[in-house]
Order: C-alpha cells, then sequence, then structure tokens
C-alpha cells in the first residue's frame, strides 16, 4: 500500500468543510461582514451627514483613507478573527469527544500527519472563504479610491490571511488541549474577541494602543493605511508566520505524547 | 512467523499497572477470541498494537514490523475497530469510507472501488449512500467494521464487536469475522460474551490483571479445566488467577 498522499487529502478535507453546514456558515458570517461593511461605507459617505463630513476630512489626511481603512482594517479583520476558528475550533476536541480518533489514528499516518491535515485543510478552507470575499470587495471600493491598486490590496490581505494562520495555529493548541467541544468553541472565540478589542480602540485610548502591540494585528493593520513597502511586507509576513510555528509544534508535541 | 507477536509488554499508567509483562502469539489466518474481566488490559493491548497508545515496555510486532517504532508500516496491515466509536452522522458512509481510504494512502478512485467490494461482502451496499445517523446500530457497525477493512489489511483487530447488538446483529458480525478468517485474514476480537469465542474461535487468550494466564483452543481449555463451557473456564481462571 501507497503511504497517505497528504495534499490529496488535505485538499479532500478542505472541500469537505466548505460544503458543510460550518463552511456555509462562514460563508454567511464572511458575507454578511463584507454587506454590512458596504451599508456602513455608504451610510458614512452619504453627503450632507455629520459623519460624511468627518470621513472628509478624514480622507483628507494624505495618510488615511476611511474606506480603505473599513474594509481593510476591520472588514478583513473580523473576516480573520471570527471567520477561521469556525474551520480549527473543533479539530481535534471534536474527534476527540465525537469518539473518532480511535478510527482516525488507526490509519497508517502519523499524529504529526493528522495535526497537519487539520491545520492545513483549515488554513485552505479559510483562505478560500478570506481570498472569495476579499477579492471582489476590491473592485467594490476601488472606484472611490483611484490610486488604490490590486496589488497592494491583495498583498495587504495577504497578510491578514497569514494572520488567520496564525489564529488557526493558534486555536488548533487550544483544540487540543480540550477534551470538549464547547471549551474549544468559547476558548478559542473569546481569545480572538479579546485580540480584537485593542485594534478597535486603538486610535482613542493609549493604554488600548500599548496593548494593541502584543497583538498580532497590530502588524498588519498598522500598515492598511499606509503603502505597502516589500521589505517590510516581507518582514511582517515572516514575524506572523514565526508567532504561528510556536503554536503549531506546542500543539503537535502535546498531542503526539498523549495516550489516547 | 507470528501475524501479531507480543512479548514483556508492560504499560504503567499514573498509579495502575494495566499490563504486567504479557506475552502473546497470534499466529497467521487464526480467530484469537481475546477474553477477559472489565479492567483486565484488553482494550490497552489492542489500543497498543494500533499505537493509540504507548507502551512502557516490551516489544509489538506485526508480522514481523516491530509496532512501536514503525508504527505506520505496520498499521498498513491492521484494521481496527475500537469498543466506542463515532462516526460523522451527517456523512454518508461513501463519504466516511472515502475519506477513511484516502487516509490508508488510496486514491479516490481505488477507494470507490474498494467501498463497493467491500460493502457487498458485510452487506451495506444498499445503505451506502443514507446519513450515518440515521442508520440502525447493526448498519452503524457494518460501517465500522467497513472502514477496518477498506485498505485491505491482514489483520483485524476487533475491541468488543457484538457489545450491544441484538442476536441477528451479533450472529451477523461473527459471520463476517468467520469470513475473513476462512480468506486467510488474522482476526483478533476481544469479548466478554464466551460463546461467540466458542462459536468462531481458533485459539481463546484470557488475560487477567494485565497478564495472559491461559491460551489455547476452546476443547484444549475445557478439557484442562474440566470445564463443560468456556464460561466454567473463565470463571474459574478468572478466580484463581
Amino acid at each position: 500500500m501507497d503511504d497517505v498522499n497528504l495534499p490529496r487529502v488535505i485538499v479532500h478535507r478542505a472541500l469537505s468543510m466548505l460544503v458543510s453546514l460550518r463552511g456555509i456558515l462562514a460563508l454567511m458570517v464572511a458575507l454578511y461582514m463584507a454587506m454590512a461593511g458596504a451599508f456602513f461605507l455608504d451610510m458614512f459617505m452619504a453627503e450632507g451627514s455629520v459623519i460624511g463630513e468627518l470621513v472628509q476630512l478624514f480622507n483628507d489626511n494624505p495618510e488615511y483613507k476611511f474606506q480603505w481603512m473599513f474594509f481593510d482594517g476591520a472588514l478583513s479583520k473580523l473576516v480573520t478573527l471570527f471567520v477561521a476558528p469556525l474551520f480549527i475550533f473543533d479539530a481535534v476536541s471534536g474527534d476527540r469527544s465525537g469518539e473518532r480518533l480511535g478510527l482516525l489514528l488507526s490509519r497508517p499516518i502519523t499524529r504529526t500527519q493528522y495535526m497537519f491535515v487539520n491545520f492545513f485543510s483549515a488554513s485552505l478552507a479559510f483562505g478560500i472563504v478570506f481570498f472569495g470575499i476579499m477579492a471582489p470587495a476590491f473592485f467594490m471600493i476601488s472606484p472611490s479610491i483611484p490610486e488604490l491598486t490590486f496589488g497592494s490590496y491583495m498583498a495587504t490581505a495577504a497578510l491578514m490571511y497569514l494572520l488567520g494562520v496564525f489564529t488557526i495555529s493558534f486555536i488548533l493548541l487550544i483544540s487540543a488541549l480540550s477534551k470538549s467541544n464547547l471549551v474549544s468553541f468559547i476558548a478559542a472565540f473569546g481569545i480572538m474577541s479579546i485580540f480584537m478589542t485593542p485594534n478597535a480602540s486603538k486610535y482613542t485610548s493609549d493604554a488600548m494602543m500599548a496593548v494593541s502591540k502584543f497583538t498580532p494585528h497590530y502588524y498588519a493593520t498598522y500598515f492598511t493605511t499606509h503603502a505597502v513597502e516589500p521589505g517590510m511586507y516581507l518582514l511582517c509576513a515572516a514575524i506572523i508566520i514565526l508567532m504561528a510555528l510556536p503554536f503549531l509544534a506546542l500543539a503537535i508535541l502535546k498531542f503526539r505524547s498523549e495516550d489516547l | 512467523m507470528a501475524a501479531i507477536a507480543i512479548k514483556d509488554l508492560r504499560k504503567d499508567y499514573k498509579d495502575v499497572q494495566a499490563l504486567k509483562c504479557l506475552d502473546l502469539n497470534v499466529e497467521s489466518g487464526q480467530v484469537f477470541g481475546f477474553c477477559g474481566p472489565n479492567g483486565a488490559g484488553k482494550t490497552t493491548t489492542l489500543k497498543i498494537l494500533v499505537g493509540l497508545v504507548h507502551a512502557s515496555g516490551g516489544t509489538v510486532s506485526i508480522n514481523g514490523i516491530d509496532v512501536i517504532n514503525n508504527g505506520v508500516e505496520a498499521r498498513k496491515m491492521i484494521g481496527y475497530l475500537p469498543e466506542s466509536y463515532g462516526m460523522p452522522g451527517w456523512d454518508t458512509p461513501r463519504k466516511f469510507l472515502t475519506y477513511m481510504g484516502m487516509l490508508s494512502g488510496m486514491t479516490r478512485e481505488q477507494a470507490r472501488k474498494a467501498i463497493e467490494n467491500v460493502a457487498a461482502e458485510i452487506n451495506l451496499t444498499e445503505n451506502l449512500d443514507r446519513r450515518i445517523k440515521g442508520l440502525s446500530k447493526g448498519n452503524k457497525q457494518r460501517v465500522g467494521i467497513a472502514q477496518a477493512l477498506i485498505h485491505g489489511p491482514d489483520i483485524l483487530l476487533f475491541d468488543e464487536p457484538t457489545t450491544g447488538l441484538d442476536p441477528i446483529g451479533r450472529n451477523e458480525v461473527l459471520d463476517v469475522m468467520k469470513d475473513l478468517a476462512a480468506k486467510g485474514k488474522t482476526v483478533l476480537f476481544s469479548t466478554h460474551i464466551l460463546s461467540d469465542v466458542e462459536k468462531i474461535c481458533d485459539t481463546v487468550g484470557i488475560i487477567h490483571n494485565g497478564l495472559l494466564i491461559e491460551q489455547g483452543s476452546p476443547e484444549e481449555l475445557k478439557n484442562k479445566h474440566g470445564a463443560k463451557d468456556l464460561d466454567e473456564v473463565f470463571m474459574k481462571v478468572a478466580k484463581h488467577g
């Protein structure tokens, strides 16, 4: 018998997740955020409104573009924080509590491979939903921001995607530690909500600004209103990946040593 | 060469010694009944064979391949049905078995063919496209057996496969195991139901407190202990073991 073909299994699992209830829910959450973003954008930009005028003032500052910041800083952050966990929170805890681990790990695969299948299939499924929403969003916002190029937009989106992958590695660890899906769910979404808070408040609170430096999303949202410079972009990407690796390694190490 | 060879196998949990130098050999093509009271170490032994539990000491091999150091190669030859297990209820058996086949190194096409063959073998064909959660307990057990057979293993490890089934379901599972042995597969199954053992087993092993205290054919054991059936043998052995 051949060895397991991991890429084939990963693609199969990712597609299965996307056509499941979970995939539909993820798509709906992402779509809702995109539509809510578009709605608020229209509402805020309405001529003659107070907020519209504030936005205009804000946009007059060459460093900021409200629309761009909103979509990239808020929409993609929300999608990242609340959609990525959907694909991973029950990866190990669900198989454990659903008594599926015995069946799955009796196949000729190592536990590390099992964890890789979970990690990469969640990353792939999340990537399909994320870019499936973010790419069309460019065509919605680009008419009002002529200087925005598809390349810089997608580069920043890719950074956000990497943050999603970081989220997945972090929550995979929670899932590997947890014996219950509910605990894993609450821990995953609770912690992601905490990550969200400093970003939401950082322009209004010095204290939160300090905290936000410790959250991974700081590194990406920092660039949303600035030109994306290749060197800094790559540095950001490297930082995010380096932050993800210890969580992934810990999840694998914990799971490898466990008696099931 | 024994299909399954276990020597001096130990498993220590925090404050419990689940297995104490267990020695066990199962010859190729045999149906081996692995019996013992609750907590004797049956499930632990099977889980070590599949790599779900780490052994504290000793050696375990499957067709000569060291399970502890080369688990992936060993598991290519093993089909395992745990005592209790779950399957994704919203999936159909076909979808679930395809995934299990792919995890065993099969392509989707190979898995598709294997599913048809295995389903025909264990009378699952007409339920392949129904949701698992809607299947009867007996049919769910068939899906469980199918996932153990999907990659064509030589050695089958079934942990209490007949527990919780009605007499018809039980007999069907026993027939499947007998058929598999007739096709040259080695079957090791643990059970409390000694009448099942008498019906289909070539060899019986009785484990007690982590040690194998008896091994032989049902007839040999009955003669040795002057017992009329295996229940009586079991009671005598467990009492003195």
